[in-house]
């Protein structure tokens, strides 16, 4: 589905028929709570604030700017959204059971440990660098749209992400070493 | 962090951004330095496992309550430790008592807080509010979802987690009511815990009229129905909780007038209605895929929404409905029984539908609809066994409503019909009639409602015609 049909759900949006929301919660409702999950690590929350920030950016939908891309707007909503949940938490939920979804089950248990050490390794990074590597990694974003939804440029993008991928190699050497 | 000479190809490799040339100058590179191979090797295990992570599951229902707080206007929500937080406080009041409770930052166990209290009496009124406000908002959940979902039966595999909650149904201190007993399982048990972190929820009881309602007498009273706390053990009730439906309804100002209306927390202490509204076979009723796609039709919607239509059908019915019967020749024979054709000519109800221009234009084209709906078995079963009981039954006005309420809730099961069901005034105040709900305590009903196999075979058959009805509207 592309940005034109993006925008056609907005305009409808705008035009007073709420239920063409709809389409757009059900296009990007999993990219933006796996997005949430791997930035705050903890199942409920992430569900909060990806609905959350659905909600926010109908109640917003005035203020969005067509020069951008509807996702990429969306994203930068979500990760205020998350910034705010860590903001009231203060602390990182470590990895636990509120992690996984209970649909989880049919992994094996290798990968649900592989799983669990990579998403461990996500939530010690810089916050900054974890937004880097979760939209690009997640949220599929490119270089430009990452550029646009965190509001830097796109060498920065570039640089957060180079070392989010380093530290998160060396968190995962040391994990695997000490298995 | 320094970052590597050639971190922009390797990088660049993984994102797949890297020009033909760029490609062929890493391949030369990688080939020339080992150190430099094995870090581009590092990087890529590093991506896969990313990659290998994939997209999470968002859980069930999760749009349907987005759109339920975008239809409900309602701000996006937080905090939620903050609420049972001040939930706690609160009981900490009304109990007069410790609550203590497992770390929140138990790193380890990744569990909830569980509550452990230990009571020493005393109360306070504002703090039992507060408790029953609580208890209440999950009876009025209920009662959403039996009156407006219809009713639900327990599914297959939510049965263990009965006994999770029933682990919390201990002996109960000497000097503790057994209301207040009740109220401290249920706030003990495993479907409160999901409850009160269910986003929905939060949203209601930030509402201060919602609040105001639930901690009302009537609700209290309510609240006095041992089916009614048990009910509140039950996982379903979670489920209910996250259908949009249920966020439509409630935040919708003339279902909160409905739930005031007392007949219906009256209604609600009635053991027989649950029972009947539990019963699977009425649930099957109602979920009947040709009952929701002829309720769906605007025009029976507008029927049976508007009193004064309904009327002028009624008017007319005894005489056209009477006539139609009897030109069907063909089921005639079948329908000797003296009873069933009394009922026939009194049930206003049938009579209603035989007098709709739609109805009769079917008829008219396509009779065969009619007499298949005529010599069904069960059809027939229905009204030969049971013919006075029935003929009684569907001459009474109350038994009416009531079959009107049974069609409101198929329609509110449908999800086109949603947006029409807001906001309708008459509708909603059809659920707050004292006639409904006079009908709805009759022990007749609530019996044929519950256990009458019957009847379910003369709903199923309603369904058909109802269905015929509708298509031909369409």
């Amino acid at each position: 589905m592309d940005a034109e049909d993006d925008g056609v759900l907005v305009d409808r949006c705008l035009r007073g028929e709420p239920a063409a929301f709809r389409p757009l919660v059900e296009r990007y409702q999993r990219v933006l709570f796996s997005v949430a999950l791997r930035m705050l690590g903890d199942y409920d929350q992430a569900t909060d604030a990806a609905q959350d920030a659905f909600v926010r950016a109908y109640q917003k939908l005035k203020t969005y700017d067509r020069s951008h891309k509807f996702f990429s707007w969306l994203y930068r909503i979500l990760v205020n959204e998350c910034l705010n949940v860590r903001r009231a938490r203060r602390i990182q939920v470590p990895l636990g059971a509120s992690m996984a979804a209970p649909e989880d089950t049919h992994r094996t248990a290798e990968q649900a440990e592989i799983e669990k050490a990579v998403q461990s390794a996500l939530l010690r990074l810089p916050a900054l660098n974890r937004e880097a590597i979760v939209l690009r990694h997640f949220g599929g974003l490119s270089y430009r749209e990452m550029a646009d939804t965190l509001g830097v440029p796109e060498t920065t993008v570039k640089s957060r992400l180079y070392e989010a991928r380093q530290q998160l190699g060396d968190l995962l050497e040391c994990w695997r070493a000490g298995r | 962090m320094n970052q590597h000479p050639h971190d922009q190809l390797l990088h660049g490799a993984l994102d797949h951004t890297l020009t033909p040339a760029q490609t062929e100058q890493l391949g030369e590179l990688l080939k020339a330095d080992p150190a430099l191979r094995e870090r581009s090797e590092g990087l890529r295990r590093v991506s896969e496992k990313l990659d290998g992570l994939g997209l999470a599951v968002p859980p069930g229902g999760f749009a349907d309550t987005v759109m339920a707080a975008v239809a409900a206007g309602a701000p996006a929500r937080r905090w939620p430790r903050r609420l049972a937080e001040t939930l706690r406080a609160g009981l900490d009041q009304l109990f007069d008592r410790r609550v203590r409770h497992l770390d929140h930052n138990n790193k380890h166990s990744g569990d909830e807080p569980r509550w452990i209290t230990g009571l020493a009496g005393g109360g306070a009124n504002m703090a039992k509010n507060t408790l029953w406000a609580v208890a209440g908002l999950a009876v009025a959940t209920i009662l959403a979802v039996v009156y407006f979902n219809g009713p639900r039966a327990v599914e297959q595999g939510a049965q263990g987690t009965i006994g999770a909650a029933d682990r919390y149904r201990g002996a109960q201190p000497a000097n503790v009511s057994a209301k207040e007993g009740s109220a401290q399982k249920f706030l003990q048990s495993d479907v409160f815990d999901r409850l009160i972190k269910d986003k929905n929820v939060r949203a209601l009881l930030a509402d201060k009229e919602m609040c105001a309602l639930l901690a009302s007498p009537d609700v209290e009273a309510a609240l006095g129905s041992d089916k009614a706390r048990a009910a509140l053990m039950d996982d379903s009730v979670e489920a209910a909780l996250r259908t949009m439906k249920l966020q439509s309804a409630m935040a919708d100002a003339n279902i909160e007038a409905a739930l005031h209306a007392s007949a219906l927390h009256m209604a609600l202490q009635d053991a027989s209605i649950e029972a009947a509204l539990r019963s699977p076979d009425v649930q099957a009723a109602l979920k009947d895929a040709e009952v929701q796609a002829a309720l769906a039709n605007q025009n029976v919607k507008a029927g049976l929404a508007d009193a004064a239509l309904m009327k002028a059908a009624l008017q007319q019915a005894a005489v056209s409905g009477k006539a139609a019967l009897k030109e069907q020749a063909g089921v005639k024979a079948k329908l000797a029984n003296a009873d069933f054709e009394a009922a026939m000519a009194k049930s206003k109800l049938f009579s209603a539908l035989l007098a709709d221009d739609a109805f009769q234009a079917a008829m008219s084209k396509q009779g065969k609809l009619f007499s298949a709906l005529l010599a069904d078995d069960a059809f027939q079963a229905a009204f030969k066994s049971q013919g006075k009981m029935f003929a009684a039954l569907l001459a009474d006005d109350g038994f009416q409503a009531a079959i009107k309420n049974l069609k409101l809730q198929s329609l509110l099961a449908d999800d086109k019909f949603e947006a029409a069901v807001k906001g309708n005034s008459k509708l909603m105040s059809a659920l707050a009639d004292p006639g409904f709900m006079a009908a709805m305590r009759n022990p007749d009903i609530a019996k044929l409602l519950g256990g009458d196999a019957d009847f379910q075979a003369a709903l199923h058959a309603e369904a058909a015609l109802a269905a015929a009805i509708s298509a031909k509207a369409r």
